[in-house]
């Protein structure tokens, strides 16, 4: 596990780089890096909880807590598998420890508690982080792509397996 | 001195590359006949200056020689011996060294040893194995060369990243490395063979054993990165559907594929020139996964479009070799023959249907890995991730699975379905059976763990079923290599399912002397105490773990660890495996109040996952070796009618027919 804050990638095979030419490598980008902190505090603001994404301070109470009815923890656990971790590479926040991360398993944790929906959750965070926050992807005029394929290789799969034997059976009734 | 010398080492070995495409290609012409004998001594020396170059590569990171630029970025002399030695490919320069070496080593393995095909499509293949060896050449001497000097040396490396410095991720990169490098063979063959028009079963022949190899290699590279991940991110996670994953899950994907059409071609003589489309897409997936492992594309299109140096040349290598091979292809298809015909309801039939899911699953995996990247170059950033690809990928596996339970009981060109229904009857009812035990007892569990129970049960049975009443001990090793393999993909097919239909996790802030329980475990921390090791400190708590009402006590030892060089903080987990799951138990942070983080699952039979993985690498190897004796013992006399022999040069130019 990539401890208290993910500067490492977790998959580093790919990451191992003779010389980093290349700082942007380490986060996203760093005008969304900002953008996220000043998003972050504006939310902390917002529900005057006393933490920021600032390793000094103790994590939010629900980061690393547990919800007292298994039933909200799983829906909690299920919806934070599905969101991405702001600040590192490829992990859920469900499975970093970036405080970042911490910070928004206590917002899901405690909006779960309150009896929100997921997938209103799910929304709220979209709507703040943009699409890039959720692993699961809506179908918007940009991404219908990714929807429409399966159902296109599909189509596909039965026009080749459908040509290949009609003509194998039209020469084998003949020869 | 060394660095040098391996420089030019690497100089003249592509300058063999390219005098061995040239010779090759020469010969090839009415007036080159003579040349033909040149070529496998050249593919051979290529091979052996590459592998010393690669060899001089590792002795200058054993000595750390810190005045080469690679060394000391990569390497610290204080690491232990392996990370020195893993550290010579646990970099870009080094990685693409080894892929060459890879490259030179199996060209001039089979320069020595195939002797099997015709003579003129085993140079057109040496030759292409060149071209595409010399791709590879230009990128590492032109823009990656391992072997740069650094002036002035600095005192101390930079050091391995300490979530390399694992056994198993030593060696993960380089057998994920050798499966690729395996398809490139399997590639030159078919360009080869598309060449000489000499499509066939010798052709097959000649190419399964690659085939095999690169798909045993890449099934336990992926077997390895997985646990790798599993154990050592400390996320109890096994497969995120990142994009480093599909890069290596793509090509393994199209060799499997490949891997049953080769074999249906060697056998029967049928399935010609979907044979030839799938080692090329097999490659294609392989350049793909270097490409985007490669190129920084992955964490941003902006990282790649400020650097795009190295990505560009990828980029342009999948360009001219796919395009050039599919050009190939197209020139060719017309001569390529139909082959065997056979019915849809026969084994040929099923397996043609499962290669079409299989490159339908693989068609998703792609378009879930590279549409992220196309919506990135338009502004917009969006993340695909496992709630996409699991449902998804479940519409094609499912019904693969259940072809994959009644194939290998089919008959040859066609069956009548009578014995078929007779046999399925026994997996069928196992499958109703756990359908029915996992809804009574399995609590609340989502949709695809329960299917993946179900079609675990019913396939474990149906795959044992093609020895039924059979003599075991004359069974060829190629049927067990079969039937292992498929019972290995029921086996990981439970872990996964379970993993994810019953994993509890438990997560404490924890006091010295304090009990949690997880699952049916009772564990208790006892104390943490500071160790260190050769290269970082950790703390180390202690956990004494009892199962059920049980008195029998185990100690787990999680740490937490800090690496000096480069400064990272890392978790090693501690695993508790007994026959029914594991026990994974993770250290977090102390916490102001004195209590310490802890991070404890059970996980029901999570490492049937890899013992499945394992598995199917057994099949794989009984099924290489039994078929390589097999071949072996036959060679020089043809397995099939004459009309299938490469001899006769030109195959009446009749079947139009791609996919054949």
């Amino acid at each position: 596990m990539a401890r208290p804050d993910c500067a490492q990638p977790p998959f580093v095979p790919s990451e191992v780089e003779g010389r980093d030419r290349n700082p942007l490598r380490i986060r996203p980008s760093t005008s969304l890096g900002n953008s996220v902190r000043w998003l972050a505090f504006l939310l902390l603001a917002m529900f005057a909880v006393p933490v920021a994404a600032q390793d000094s301070l103790p994590p939010a109470p629900y980061a690393y807590k547990q919800l007292e009815d298994p039933a909200k923890e799983k829906a909690a656990q299920d919806l934070m598998m599905t969101l991405r971790c702001l600040t590192c590479q490829s992990q859920s926040i469900a499975d970093s420890d970036a405080p970042m991360a911490g910070d928004m398993r206590n917002q899901v944790r405690q909006r779960i508690a309150r009896g929100e929906d997921p997938e209103a959750i799910r929304a709220w965070l979209i709507e703040r982080y943009g699409d890039w926050v959720s692993y699961e992807p809506r179908v918007t005029t940009m991404t219908w792509p990714l929807f429409a394929a399966p159902v296109v290789l599909l189509l596909l799969a039965v026009v080749i397996v459908r040509k290949r034997f009609t003509r194998a059976r039209a020469q084998g009734g003949k020869s | 001195m060394i660095a040098e010398i391996a420089l030019a080492i690497l100089w003249l070995a592509a300058a063999l590359a390219v005098l061995q495409l040239g010779v090759g290609s020469y010969a090839l012409t009415a007036r080159g006949a003579e040349f033909l004998r040149a070529v496998r001594p050249i593919a051979v020396v290529q091979g052996l200056l590459v592998a010393v170059a690669f060899a001089l590569l590792i002795v200058l990171f054993l000595r750390t020689d810190l005045s080469v630029k690679l060394v000391a970025a990569n390497s610290h002399s204080l690491k232990p011996l392996i990370y020195k030695i893993a550290g010579a490919w646990g970099n870009h320069e080094g990685s693409m060294l080894l892929w060459v070496t890879v490259m030179g080593l199996a060209g001039g393995f089979v320069a020595l040893l195939e002797r099997r095909l015709n003579e003129r499509t085993m140079v057109a293949t040496l030759a292409g194995q060149a071209f595409v060896s010399l791709g590879f050449y230009a990128f590492m001497l032109f823009s990656s060369n391992p072997f740069e000097r650094l002036n002035p040396a600095p005192v101390e490396g930079n050091g391995l990243n300490p979530l390399l410095q694992d056994p198993g991720l030593a060696f993960h990169p380089p057998t994920l490395y050798i499966g690729y490098v395996g398809l490139s063979i399997a590639f030159s063959f078919a360009v080869g063979a598309l060449i000489t028009r000499d499509v066939g079963p010798a052709f097959a022949r000649a190419m399964r054993p690659w085939v095999m190899g690169a798909w045993i290699f890449l099934t336990l590279g992926i077997t390895a990165g997985s646990w790798w991940a599993y154990y050592e991110l400390g996320w109890g996670g096994w497969w995120f559907w990142d994009p480093v994953e599909n890069a290596s899950l793509m090509p393994w994907l199209a060799a499997t594929a490949l891997l049953h059409s080769v074999s249906v071609l060697a056998t029967r003589n049928a399935l010609k020139a979907w044979t030839v489309m799938l080692a090329v897409v097999a490659f294609s997936m392989s350049m793909v996964g270097t490409f985007l492992v490669r190129s920084g594309i992955l964490t941003s299109v902006h990282a790649f479009a400020v650097d795009p140096e190295r990505g560009s040349f990828i980029l342009t290598l999948l360009a001219i070799y796919i395009g050039g091979a599919l050009a190939l292809f197209g020139l060719r298809a017309s001569t390529v023959t139909e082959g065997a015909k056979f019915h849809l309801f026969s084994r040929e039939g099923s397996l043609v249907m499962n290669n079409v899911l299989l490159v339908g699953v693989l068609g998703i995996v792609l378009m879930g890995t590279l549409y992220p990247l196309v919506t990135e170059a338009f502004g917009t950033k969006v993340s695909v991730g496992p709630p996409y690809f699991n449902p998804v990928s479940a519409i094609f596996v499912f019904p693969m699975l259940v072809i994959m339970a009644a194939g290998p009981l089919m008959r040859w060109r066609q069956d009548n379905g009578r014995k078929l229904a007779n046999l399925l009857a026994a997996p069928a009812l196992v499958a109703a059976a756990t359908l029915a035990l996992v809804v009574v007892f399995g609590g609340e569990i989502g949709a695809l763990p329960l299917l993946g129970l179900v079609f675990a049960a019913g396939l474990a049975v149906a795959s044992v079923l093609p020895l039924w009443k059979r003599n075991l001990r004359r069974t060829p090793a190629h049927i067990w290599g079969m039937v292992i393999a498929h019972l290995g993909i029921a086996v990981a097919l439970a872990g996964m399912a379970s993993e994810s239909a019953f994993n509890t996790e438990k997560l404490v802030a924890s006091e010295i002397g304090q009990s949690h329980t997880v699952g049916p475990w009772t564990v208790e921390l006892q104390g943490v105490k500071p160790i260190a090791g050769a290269n970082w400190t950790a703390l180390e708590a202690r956990l004494v773990a009892r199962y059920g009402d049980s008195n029998v006590q185990t100690v787990l030892n999680p740490q937490a660890r800090m690496f000096a060089s480069p400064p990272t903080a890392t978790s090693e987990a501690a695993l508790l495996t007994r026959w029914n799951g594991q026990l994974y138990a993770v250290l977090g942070e102390e916490g102001e109040d004195g209590r310490w983080q802890l991070r404890l699952w059970w996980k029901p039979f999570v490492p049937l996952i890899w013992y499945g993985g394992l598995l199917v690498g057994l099949g794989g190897i009984l099924s290489l070796v039994g078929r390589t004796v097999r071949d072996l013992r036959r060679k020089g006399e043809p397995e099939l009618e004459p009309i299938s022999e490469p001899a006769a040069s030109k195959p009446a130019a009749g079947g139009q027919e791609a996919l054949a």
